[in-house]
């Protein structure tokens, strides 16, 4: 049945919803081949376990779980190599997206917090990892993780605050100068 | 306020779950409280650049942006930017309708003006036996060619109409022929008129797949790696060869190598047992 969603209408393998499948699992793995690779892997996985796909009308949500899956094990599988056979250039800061207008310094600094952000990210367990990109990265609500990561929303919100407060930590104990940084820019303002 | 329910609502905040007065309850306690002053700097750090790690994502994979949900309890900066990206977003979207209906519009004007310049002879695919005039076989269209040695797209492949239904759901697989440089590509249908055909793209007594697809001849320097064949076709017993995968280790080892320093891709008759496939979409 067709579904208002489009994420969740099974339009096998068009070139669209595997543009979706790959971007996803770049969000994971930040390099463009890696996440090829964990595509494929999943869509070979999903075509040999089509029937355990119970409810067709979730086939998004399946089909994200096995991309994230791929993308988690494969970062086991690097971080138990130590090292990280990237072909491509080292990824970009993050802040340097955004940061091309302000003083050197402060450019500096946001590049160093993203840097070390994106290392704790990946450093994180890995229901944690998965909670925190689908969410903060991906931009899913919570009752979507939940469905694509096969456990309850009140347990993401766990996984999602753990991953916070690790991410947090690290920052802290990094950096601990901006303990006093007033000028930092993203708490005033906010709004609930 | 106790400290650790402060934190609680930090949370509840970002999450966008916080009331109105439990937030000025917050601040209340975040103006005496330095600790949870300093937890909520580096909270709003971390939101901050998690923010930034999606934007930089979808620069860094080379498309732009799709309008971005803004996390409730995003601040007003962060407002503005998800603002700013969707205009951009809206603007890039005009710009690649744009260009995607130019380039159709070209392509229809050179089809209708000179409608068999891509269509050439086709080196004889590798067609399994008994494909062709297998009874409820779906109306085949000639295969098409596709000369400009680009990456076949779902574009490329014709209608294919089974039982005077459109198939609209397949899982579209490449196949080498004789010719390295030429690939068919066999589109396995999965569903017809909403009905599913299972889970090897087949429906219960029907014809060998491809009796149910129309191939597309394309020429493309995509190489492919060896595998095995897949899983048997429901109800037959046969081994599915089109729904064979290649490892990733074979498809890395061979990936972005022209297809012809590849000795094991050159394909021929006698691969009919281990066929090069792959889903190309």
């Amino acid at each position: 049945m067709p579904h208002a969603d489009p994420e969740t209408e099974p339009r096998d393998l068009t070139p669209a919803v595997r543009d979706r499948l790959v971007r996803l699992a770049y969000r994971f793995v930040w390099n463009r081949s890696d996440a090829e690779d964990a595509v494929h892997n999943a869509v070979a996985l999903a075509q040999s376990r089509r029937d355990q796909l119970r409810e067709p009308s979730r086939w998004w949500s399946w089909m994200c779980r096995i991309v994230v899956r791929q993308c988690v094990a494969l970062g086991r599988g690097e971080s138990r190599r130590g090292t990280r056979e990237r072909g491509e250039s080292p990824q970009r800061s993050v802040s340097e997206v955004r940061s091309g207008s302000d003083p050197p310094e402060r450019a500096a600094e946001s590049r160093e917090r993203s840097e070390i952000l994106r290392q704790a990210v990946a450093q994180l367990p890995p229901k944690q990892r998965a909670a925190i990109t689908l969410r903060h990265v991906e931009g899913m609500e919570y009752e979507r993780i939940a469905e694509v990561l096969e456990i309850s929303p009140a347990t993401v919100r766990g996984h999602v605050r753990d991953a916070r407060e690790a991410l947090r930590a690290r920052l802290a104990r990094e950096l601990p100068e901006w303990a006093d940084h007033e000028s930092a820019g993203v708490v005033k303002g906010r709004l609930p | 306020m106790k400290c650790d329910r402060c934190r609680e609502w930090i949370h509840d905040r970002v999450d966008g779950r916080l009331s109105r007065s439990d937030a000025r309850l917050l601040d209340d306690h975040l103006a005496h409280c330095r600790d949870c002053r300093v937890f909520d700097r580096y909270m709003s750090i971390v939101i901050e650049e998690l923010d930034r790690l999606r934007e930089l994502s979808d620069i860094e994979y080379g498309t732009c942006a799709a309008p971005v949900p803004v996390l409730p309890g995003s601040d007003r900066a962060a407002g503005r930017i998800a603002g700013l990206r969707t205009a951009f977003a809206r603007l890039a979207a005009a710009v690649a309708l744009v260009v995607i209906g130019g380039a159709l519009a070209h392509r229809l004007l050179n089809d209708s003006e000179r409608p068999d310049e891509r269509l050439v002879d086709a080196p004889s695919p590798t067609v399994p036996t008994g494909a062709q005039d297998a009874p409820g076989a779906p109306a085949r269209q000639a295969p098409r060619i596709v000369t400009d040695a680009r990456r076949p797209t779902v574009a490329d492949v014709p209608t294919i109409v089974l039982n005077g239904s459109t198939v609209d759901r397949y899982i579209p697989v490449l196949r080498p022929t004789s010719d390295p440089t030429v690939h068919v590509v066999w589109l396995h249908a999965v569903e017809v008129s909403g009905e599913s055909t299972g889970e090897s793209g087949m429906r219960n007594g029907s014809p060998a797949p491809h009796d149910r697809v129309s191939p597309v001849v394309a020429e493309t320097g995509l190489c492919l790696g060896n595998v095995g064949p897949g899983p048997a076709i429901a109800g037959t017993g046969r081994p599915n060869h089109d729904f064979a995968t290649c490892s990733a280790r074979d498809r890395t080892s061979v990936r972005g190598r022209p297809h012809r320093t590849r000795p094991s891709c050159q394909a021929s008759s006698s691969r009919k047992e281990t066929p090069s496939c792959l889903p190309f979409v």
